[in-house]
C-alpha cells in the first residue's frame, strides 16, 4: 500500500515538462468546438439590481483565423454583423449601411462582453503555452497571448483531465491585473460528437456586482467558403443562416 | 419540517440570477420572411440667432427668438426569401411639425431584389445605398451616394435606382481578398431626377482589394450625369487600438453655381480634388477618439461665401433679392459644409464610471477656412430594453459672415429616443 501511494505520488509531481501543453491545448480547442463551425449563442448580462439585457448570437468560423458574428437580438443590434480575418476586424452595422474597420479591441456592444468573447478564435491561435502543472483532477496552463492584438495578455486555464475540457479560465492584463474568470459549465452533448460545456459564466472584478453568462444552443460542423468572410459579404452575413 | 422549508429558501435565494437560464432555438429560425424597424420621437427646442443669413432665409420677416420642433420616425426594413432570389426594402416615414408648418414624408430608402448564386457572385436591381468611402464624417469617393450629414453619420439615407454585380474572390497570400462591383445608375425624368442630367446610364465600378491587410478601393464613374470621377480609399489597422484611412477623389466638369458681383447666378464648369485623411482611436480606458480632416475642392471660398451672406442681409431689407438669394441657397451656398476646408473631432467613452450601456461623447465639427465651428456634447444611453435615448446639446459658433455664424440656430437641444422592434 505504502508503495501504491509512493508511486501515485510520483504520478502527481510529474514535471510540467513531461505534458505537451501545445497539444493539450489544440485537444481543448477540438473539445470545444470543430476548427470550422457554425454556433449559436445567447449572452446575457445581469446588473447588480438584477436588470437584465439578453444578445443572441449567431457566429460562423473558418479554420485558424477567419469569424463573422451576427446579432439576431436584441431588435436594436439585430443585422449588425463583425467579421474577424486574422488581425483584421470590421463591423457592419445596418443603418450606416457599409462595413468599417475597427481595432480588435473595439468593443461592438455594450456590457461585460468584449470583441474577444464574441469572435474568439481558438486559443492555440491566440496563445501560446509557458507552463503546465497538473494536479490529481486537472491540468493548470498558463498562456501567454501571442500578439498585443490579443484582448488578455496571460490567461490560467484549469482543464479538466478526463474531458480534456476548461473548467476556469482566469484575464489578466499585461499589468498582470485580472480582467475576469471565466467558468465552464453544464456539459452537454450536441451532437455530430461534440461533447462540451454549454454554459459559460463571466464573473470581472473590475465590474463588481455584474454577471454575464454565455449560453451555447447550437455547435456544429459546417465549412464555408472563404469568400463568405470578406468585407463584401459581410452585409448579406445573415444569409448564411 | 420548517427548518427544511427555510433552508430551502435560504439555497433557492442563493442560487445566482443565472440558474434557470434557457435558450430557445426554434424562436431564432430563419424565416421565408424576416422584418424590423424602429419608432423615433424628437423633441427639439432651437435659441435662433436673429442676427444671421440663416435667420433671415429660414423666418423672412419674423422676430422670434426660439423655435420648438418636433419630429417623428418611423422606419421597417424587411427581406423576403426565395430560393437563391430575395427582396429587400427599408422604407421610411417622417413628420416634422415646426414653428413654419408641419410636414410629412414617406419613402423607400431601399428596395431591390438580389440574385444570389453562391458566395462568390451576386446581382441586385433596384433600389440602393451604396455607401462608398472609408470616411466617417465626409465622403468624397461617394460618387453615387447622397451626402451624408456628418453631424449624425449614422442616419441610414435614401438609396438611386441601380442595378448593380458582386464578383469576390479570396486568396492566400498578400492579396487576401478582390470584388469587383460594376454599377449602372440610370438617369431618365422620372428616373433618380436628383442625381443629375437625364438620358445617360451613368456606368460606374469599383474594385475593392485587402491587400497587406490594407482594405484599398479604387473606383471610377464614367461621364454622364457628371464628369468622369475617379477615386481612391483605404483604410488600416496600425496596431490593437489605432485605425488610419484616406480617401481621394478628383472629379472632371463638376458644375458650380457662383453669385457673380451683379448678384446674379452663374454655373461655371471646373475639375476638382478632394481628399480626407482620418484616424480612429481606443484608448485602455474605452475612449475612442475619431479624427479627419477633409479638403473639399468644390467647395466655396471665403469671398465667395461672404458675397452670399452679403446678399441674404441685403434681401431682409430689399425683398427684390430674395428670389436670387434663396436660389443661391439651394443650389449650393447653404448645402452643409460648402466651403473648403474641415477638420471633424469625436470623442466617446464607453460605460465611464462603470455605468453599462451609457456612453458620452463630444463632437467638433470645425471649419479651417473661417474658424466657425459647431460643438455638440451628446449622452446615448441604450440599457432599457428596447429602447436608444440620446440627449444632445449642440452649439453653432463663429464670426459674422462665417458658416457657423450664420446658420439660424445659436445652440440646440434635442432628446431623441428609439424604440425598436
Amino acid at each position: 500500500m505504502k508503495k501504491l501511494l509512493l508511486l501515485l505520488g510520483w504520478l502527481f509531481a510529474l514535471p510540467a515538462a513531461a505534458i505537451d501543453g501545445t497539444q493539450l491545448l489544440q485537444k481543448v480547442d477540438r473539445n470545444l468546438e470543430p476548427e470550422s463551425y457554425e454556433m449559436y449563442r445567447k449572452l446575457v448580462n445581469i446588473e447588480p439590481d438584477g436588470s437584465r439585457k439578453e444578445f443572441v448570437l449567431y457566429s460562423v468560423k473558418k479554420g485558424r483565423d477567419k469569424m463573422v458574428a451576427l446579432f439576431l437580438d436584441p431588435p436594436s443590434e439585430r443585422d449588425r454583423a463583425t467579421l474577424r480575418l486574422g488581425d483584421n476586424m470590421w463591423l457592419f452595422i445596418p443603418n450606416v449601411g457599409k462595413p468599417i474597420r475597427i481595432t480588435s479591441l473595439q468593443s461592438v456592444i455594450g456590457g461585460v462582453f468584449n470583441n474577444a468573447d464574441i469572435l474568439r478564435l481558438d486559443y492555440s491561435t491566440e496563445y501560446t503555452v509557458d507552463s503546465v502543472a497538473e494536479d490529481k483532477d486537472s491540468y493548470l496552463l498558463s498562456l501567454k497571448a501571442r500578439s498585443g492584438e490579443v484582448a488578455y495578455d496571460r490567461l490560467k486555464m484549469r482543464v479538466d483531465r478526463k474531458t480534456t475540457l476548461p473548467t476556469v479560465i482566469e484575464c489578466y492584463a499585461a499589468s498582470g491585473l485580472l480582467i475576469k474568470t471565466l467558468t465552464y459549465k453544464d456539459i452537454k452533448d450536441f451532437g455530430g460528437g461534440i461533447r462540451r460545456p454549454a454554459t459559460l459564466e463571466t464573473d470581472s472584478p473590475l465590474y463588481k456586482g455584474y454577471k454575464s453568462v454565455m449560453l451555447y444552443g447550437q455547435i456544429r460542423a459546417r465549412t464555408l467558403r472563404d469568400e463568405v468572410f470578406t468585407l463584401e459579404y459581410l452585409p448579406r452575413a445573415k444569409e448564411l443562416r | 419540517m420548517r427548518r427544511h422549508i427555510a433552508a430551502c429558501t435560504c439555497l433557492l435565494a442563493a442560487l445566482p440570477a443565472w440558474a434557470e437560464e434557457t435558450f430557445d432555438l426554434s424562436a431564432y429560425e430563419k424565416k421565408a420572411f424576416e422584418w424590423k424597424g424602429y419608432l423615433e420621437l424628437k423633441p427639439e427646442h432651437q435659441f435662433l440667432r436673429r442676427d444671421s443669413a440663416g435667420y433671415v432665409l429660414q423666418y423672412p420677416g419674423e422676430t422670434r427668438r426660439t423655435a420648438d420642433r418636433w419630429s417623428a420616425a418611423a422606419e421597417l426594413s424587411g427581406i423576403l426569401r426565395h430560393d437563391t432570389l430575395s427582396f429587400s426594402f427599408t422604407g421610411h416615414a417622417t413628420y416634422l411639425d415646426e414653428p413654419k408648418g408641419s410636414a410629412s414624408d414617406t419613402r423607400f430608402y431601399e428596395a431591390y431584389a438580389r440574385w444570389q448564386p453562391d458566395s462568390r457572385a451576386s446581382v441586385d436591381l433596384g433600389k440602393r445605398a451604396l455607401g462608398w468611402g472609408k470616411g466617417y464624417a465626409w465622403n468624397p469617393v461617394a460618387f453615387l451616394d447622397r451626402t451624408k450629414d456628418p453631424t449624425d453619420p449614422e442616419l441610414s439615407r435614401e438609396g438611386f435606382v441601380m442595378a448593380t454585380g458582386s464578383l469576390v474572390r479570396s486568396f492566400d497570400g498578400p492579396v487576401q481578398t478582390l470584388a469587383l462591383t460594376p454599377v449602372l445608375l440610370p438617369t431618365t425624368a422620372d428616373l433618380n431626377p436628383d442625381f443629375g442630367a437625364s438620358g445617360h446610364p451613368n456606368p460606374a465600378v469599383k474594385l475593392y482589394g485587402l491587400v497587406a491587410d490594407t482594405d484599398v478601393d479604387l473606383i471610377y464613374t464614367a461621364p454622364g450625369s457628371h464628369g468622369a470621377r475617379y477615386g481612391v480609399n483605404f483604410s488600416r489597422n496600425l496596431g490593437s487600438s489605432l485605425e488610419i484611412h484616406g480617401e481621394w477623389a478628383r472629379t472632371t466638369d463638376a458644375p458650380r453655381a457662383v453669385l457673380t458681383p451683379g448678384n446674379t447666378l452663374a454655373t461655371e464648369t471646373r475639375d476638382d480634388t478632394s481628399y480626407l485623411l482620418g484616424l480612429r482611436y481606443l484608448t485602455e480606458r474605452d475612449t475612442t477618439f475619431i479624427a479627419e480632416i477633409y479638403r473639399n475642392g468644390g467647395g466655396y471660398t471665403e469671398a465667395e461665401v461672404d458675397r452670399f451672406f452679403g446678399l441674404v442681409h441685403d434681401s431682409a431689407s430689399n425683398p427684390a433679392l430674395t428670389p436670387i438669394a434663396t436660389q443661391a441657397a439651394t443650389r449650393g451656398y447653404n448645402r452643409p459644409n460648402a466651403m473648403r476646408n474641415y477638420v471633424y473631432f469625436r470623442a466617446s467613452q464607453k460605460e465611464p464610471f462603470d455605468i453599462l450601456y451609457l456612453t458620452p461623447a463630444l463632437t467638433l465639427i470645425a471649419n479651417r477656412d473661417d474658424r466657425s465651428y459647431t460643438l455638440i456634447p451628446e449622452l446615448a444611453y441604450t440599457g432599457f430594453d428596447d429602447l436608444e435615448l440620446r440627449l444632445r446639446l449642440a452649439f453653432n459658433r463663429g464670426e459674422t459672415a462665417t458658416e457657423y455664424g450664420e446658420k439660424p440656430v445659436r445652440s440646440r437641444l434635442e432628446l431623441r429616443l428609439r424604440y425598436f422592434f
